[in-house]
């Protein structure tokens, strides 16, 4: 059964300039012990899904106008803000893209991470501290006791993020929501990271949403993949489905973006144009007019998300006729 | 790197000595600290170190200058000056810092709440802070004193009361700057509720403009107490340098004496203070710290 399945999820900004369709209709699961990841460009709405689980879109302006959250049994949108506010840090926790600004500059780490523990398992400050420099190695941070006192702008950056990690899993969450955890650091630190998380998946039995832009960093981590383009889900299946056999045009250019080791390029491909205007999306599929298969029917028909295969997802009214156009 | 960890708890100590390190670089600071300081000695060792009897009229050393025995000279009741200026610093350092601290403990609250919560709290608390802020604040302190009496403790508890809107405004943008930080939400993503997240999260950052502001507040609690004792609203029974200062105004001719050193204590410790503040802000600003 699933941990988490959002359902025709839509998350709305009422600016001044009109009504932003951030998260407009997002379906997906995340069964239990595994590892969805999320991807789409800036601006797809991922981020605003994540918010919108943990209930924390700024309102105003923004709103959570339809569909259904079940975190288990747990409707997380019909329950009250005090009931939310145990169910974020204890079942859902988050864990951030920016390691220097979402630390307190002038808090100790160790009583960042003491707490979530404090609020949510009701530990004193002394074993809340105890707890805290456990938390520090779990997320293989070296001599937790002494680094417990040190505050942010004594740690790297790889060391921040870690702490931001320890601050989520300290209760030992059942869904760890992970924003872009790797964007902000350089790539070493990036794949000591990376094997962090992998290490926790395995340690842990927490889901984790992978939230990223990274396609790398999905085939490494993920079960699952999501890709979301202009607040919609685009296509949704298993890693191995998608990247061997993506259905989604959007999904096929983005893994042709990718550099390959082993063809000679001298060009990387991008995709042509820009994500569209959130206020006034395109017609019709909100892809098309980047699509390279775009056909007259695409700026009308908005396309649904079909299950074209066992467990594969994809939202393309013209899903049958790709293959036909490229053979 | 490493030295700094060899014990866990001595960044506490590293963290106070580079405050104190970005303190000394301002001379004027130190400066006004030193002298702070100064005053706070003299006002507590104020009945040892007067040479003479405050209050004590001899007649016959009737406006005498500045001499050996009289440092500061005497008055026109052959009051020993300089022992009246010691006993005044009490008075003035009292007010200044006990109405100072009445209006950072009205105006911290107020304005944390009002910046936090925003929307119709905020609307509410600020129109209510906008009346204080347009009545001519030293008018109003005028008309309670003159209707309750100007002892001491209403002196303190009018300024205080009516400088805490201005304490209310400052907490309340840094409230509305620190919310928006990214920190915030993500104390919010592990559940802290609204008030942890105010007293826990944000306070420790915001409470720097609230100290520094305050000692800008002691020296314009010291002006005002001044100003009221001058104008005869100071309580009679305390000794205090605006009083002196309204003693001396008709023999300011034969006896300037009377009217510079109380004069002189007056600025120096408004001037110190408010060196004191310039320093704070520098040392304790986090906008202006360096990397």
């Amino acid at each position: 059964m699933a941990l988490l399945s959002v359902d025709n999820l839509k998350t709305y900004f009422y600016t001044s300039r009109g009504i932003v369709k951030a998260v407009d209709g997002v379906t997906f699961e995340i069964d239990r012990g595994k590892v969805l990841g999320v991807v789409g460009e800036s601006a797809s709405g991922k981020s605003v899904t994540a918010h919108s689980i943990m209930r924390l879109v700024p309102d105003p302006p923004g709103k959570i106008v339809g569909g259904q959250i079940l975190l288990g049994t747990t409707n997380l949108l019909s329950v009250d803000e005090a009931e939310m506010r145990k169910i974020r840090g204890s079942r859902i926790a988050m864990s951030f893209q920016d390691p220097m600004t979402y630390l307190n500059p002038i808090v100790r780490v160790g009583d960042q991470i003491a707490e979530a523990l404090i609020i949510h398992e009701g530990l004193d400050k002394t074993s809340a501290r105890k707890a805290a420099v456990e938390a520090m190695q779990m997320v293989q941070i070296p001599s937790a006791e002494e680094r417990e006192y040190d505050y942010p702008h004594q740690l790297s950056g790889g060391m921040r993020q870690r702490i931001l990690l320890a601050i989520a899993l300290s209760c030992r969450p059942e869904l760890l929501i992970a924003d872009e955890p790797t964007t902000a650091l350089d790539v070493i630190v990036q794949a000591s990271i990376l094997e962090l998380l992998k290490d926790l998946r395995n340690r842990l039995s927490s889901s984790i949403m992978l939230i990223t832009h990274d396609l790398g960093i999905v085939a490494e981590l993920a079960d699952d993949v999501c890709i979301m383009y202009a607040g919609k889900v685009m296509e949704r299946a298993s890693v191995d489905l998608v990247y061997s056999s993506p259905g989604h045009p959007y999904t096929r250019s983005l893994l042709e973006s990718l550099p390959s080791l082993e063809a000679e390029q001298t060009k990387l491909k991008s995709i042509e144009g820009d994500v569209p205007d959130a206020i006034s999306p395109p017609s019709g599929c909100r892809f098309h007019p980047r699509c390279s298969y775009a056909a007259d029917s695409c700026k009308e028909a908005i396309p649904s998300l079909e299950e074209v295969e066992r467990g594969h997802w994809v939202a393309c009214i013209r899903y049958d006729q790709l293959d036909a156009k490229e053979a | 790197m490493s030295n700094n960890h060899s014990k866990g708890k001595k960044t506490v100590l590293v963290s106070t000595r580079k405050f104190w390190w970005r303190f000394k670089k301002n001379r004027a600071a130190v400066g006004g600290l030193l002298i702070t300081i100064a005053f706070a000695l003299m006002a507590l060792s104020a009945s040892v170190i007067s040479p003479f009897d405050p209050f004590n009229m001899n007649f016959l050393e009737v406006f005498h200058p500045p001499s050996p025995s009289h440092l500061m000279g005497t008055d026109r009741f052959g009051r020993d000056i300089l022992s009246r200026i010691f006993w005044g610093t009490r008075i003035s350092l009292l007010i200044g810092f006990a109405s100072a601290g009445i209006a950072t403990l009205v105006g911290v609250p107020v304005g944390s709440i009002s910046g936090y919560f925003g929307g119709r709290v905020d609307e509410v608390i600020m129109r209510g802070v906008d009346v204080f802020l347009v009545i001519p604040t030293f008018f109003l302190i005028l008309l309670i004193v003159s209707i309750f009496g100007g002892s001491v403790w209403n002196v303190m508890a009018v300024i205080g009361l009516t400088s805490w809107p201005s304490t209310a405004r400052l907490m309340r943008a840094e409230f509305l700057s620190f919310k928006e930080q990214d920190f915030v939400e993500a104390a919010r993503s592990v559940g802290v509720g609204e008030f942890r997240i105010i007293l826990r999260e944000i306070m420790p950052n915001a409470i720097f403009a609230a100290i520094v502001n305050a000692s800008m507040q002691v020296a314009g609690a010291i002006m005002t107490e001044s100003s009221l004792s001058f104008l005869g609203l100071g309580d009679p029974n305390s000794i205090s340098w605006g009083f002196m200062l309204r003693d001396a105004l008709e023999s300011s001719r034969i006896a300037p004496w009377n009217a510079i050193f109380p004069g002189l204590m007056i600025t120096l410790v408004v001037v110190s203070f408010n060196l004191l503040g310039d320093g704070l802000n520098d040392a304790l600003n986090p906008h202006l710290k360096e990397k």
